[in-house]
C-alpha cells in the first residue's frame, strides 16, 4: 500500500467545523475541565476551543491516507500558530512526506497544514504512524 | 503540574467516537487480543491531550494572552485499556512523561514560538 503513495501528493481542504457541540464532545472525552477557555488575541477575548482539538483535524486528514487496521501512532508535532476559535471552519491539508523501513514496516510520515476561513495559517502537524 | 486518568474502555471509546479514529485497535478486544499487545490501547492523542491540559494547569490563567506554542509527543510504549495516566514534570526543562506503571509512555515537549508582529500566513 505504501508503495502506491506518491512524496508530496497533497490532499484537502478537510473540513472540521469548530462547532460548541464539537468542543464540548471533544472535551468530556479527554476530560477537560477548563470552560470557557477564554485568550486574549489581537487586543480581543475570544472563546477557544482546546488546543488538542486540532487532533480531530489531523484525523480527518488522515483518512485521506488511510493506515491499514492495527497501525500504531509513533510521534506527533504542532506547531499552533493562531488560537481556534469556536464557531468556527478550519480547512485541513494533508501531504504524504515519505515512508522509512523500521524493521520492515513501513513508518508513514504525514505533512499537515491548518488554515482559517480566510486563509490564515492556524496550525502546522505532522504525524508518524507506523503502518501494521 | 501532576495529573492522573484512569482509561478504561468507555474513555477510549468516546475519544473514538468524536475522533473517528476507529482503529479496531483500540475498540475492538477480539482483534486486539492476537496482536502483540494483547488488549486494545488508547488512542496515542488521547494520552496527548492529558500533556496538554497538565501543561496548560501549568502555565496559563483562564483569560490570557494566547502564546503560540510547539508541542511535539513520542510514543514511546502502548496505553493498554484499563492504565491509570500519571502525567509527571521530567527532568529535562519543558518536558511532561505520562506515565503508565512507573515507565513513560509518551513525552511532550514543548517550546515557545516568538516572532515579531503578525503570525506568519
Amino acid at each position: 500500500m505504501v508503495d502506491a503513495l506518491v512524496m508530496g501528493d497533497r490532499r484537502g481542504p478537510v473540513i472540521l467545523d469548530v462547532t460548541p457541540d464539537l468542543v464540548e464532545r471533544y472535551r468530556k472525552a479527554t476530560g477537560d475541565t477548563v470552560s470557557p477557555r477564554i485568550v486574549r488575541y489581537l487586543d480581543t477575548d475570544i472563546s477557544v476551543a482546546p488546543p488538542m482539538i486540532l487532533c480531530l483535524a489531523v484525523n480527518r486528514a488522515a483518512r485521506e491516507f488511510p493506515s491499514p487496521p492495527g497501525s500504531v501512532h509513533a510521534r506527533q508535532r504542532f506547531e499552533f500558530l493562531r488560537p481556534v476559535e469556536i464557531g468556527h471552519r478550519l480547512n485541513i491539508y494533508v501531504a504524504f512526506g515519505g515512508a522509512e523501513n523500521q524493521r520492515g514496516r513501513s513508518m508513514v510520515t504525514l505533512d499537515l497544514t491548518v488554515e482559517d476561513e480566510n486563509g490564515a495559517l492556524v496550525a502546522t502537524a505532522q504525524s508518524k504512524t507506523l503502518w501494521a | 503540574m501532576g495529573m492522573t486518568r484512569r482509561v478504561d474502555q468507555s474513555v477510549i471509546d468516546r475519544y473514538a467516537d468524536v475522533s473517528g479514529d476507529r482503529n479496531p485497535l483500540h475498540i475492538d478486544p477480539t482483534f486486539a487480543i492476537a496482536t502483540t499487545f494483547g488488549t486494545t490501547i488508547a488512542h496515542g492523542m488521547l494520552v496527548a491531550s492529558y500533556i496538554v491540559q497538565a501543561q496548560e494547569r501549568s502555565s496559563s490563567t483562564e483569560k490570557g494572552a494566547f502564546n503560540p506554542f510547539t508541542v511535539e509527543f513520542i510514543f514511546v510504549a502502548p496505553v493498554p485499556v484499563d492504565s491509570e495516566v500519571e502525567v509527571v514534570p521530567s527532568d529535562s526543562a519543558n518536558e511532561l512523561h505520562a506515565m503508565v506503571g512507573g515507565a513513560p509512555a509518551a513525552i511532550g515537549r514543548f517550546a515557545i514560538l516568538a516572532y515579531e508582529g503578525a503570525p506568519p500566513t
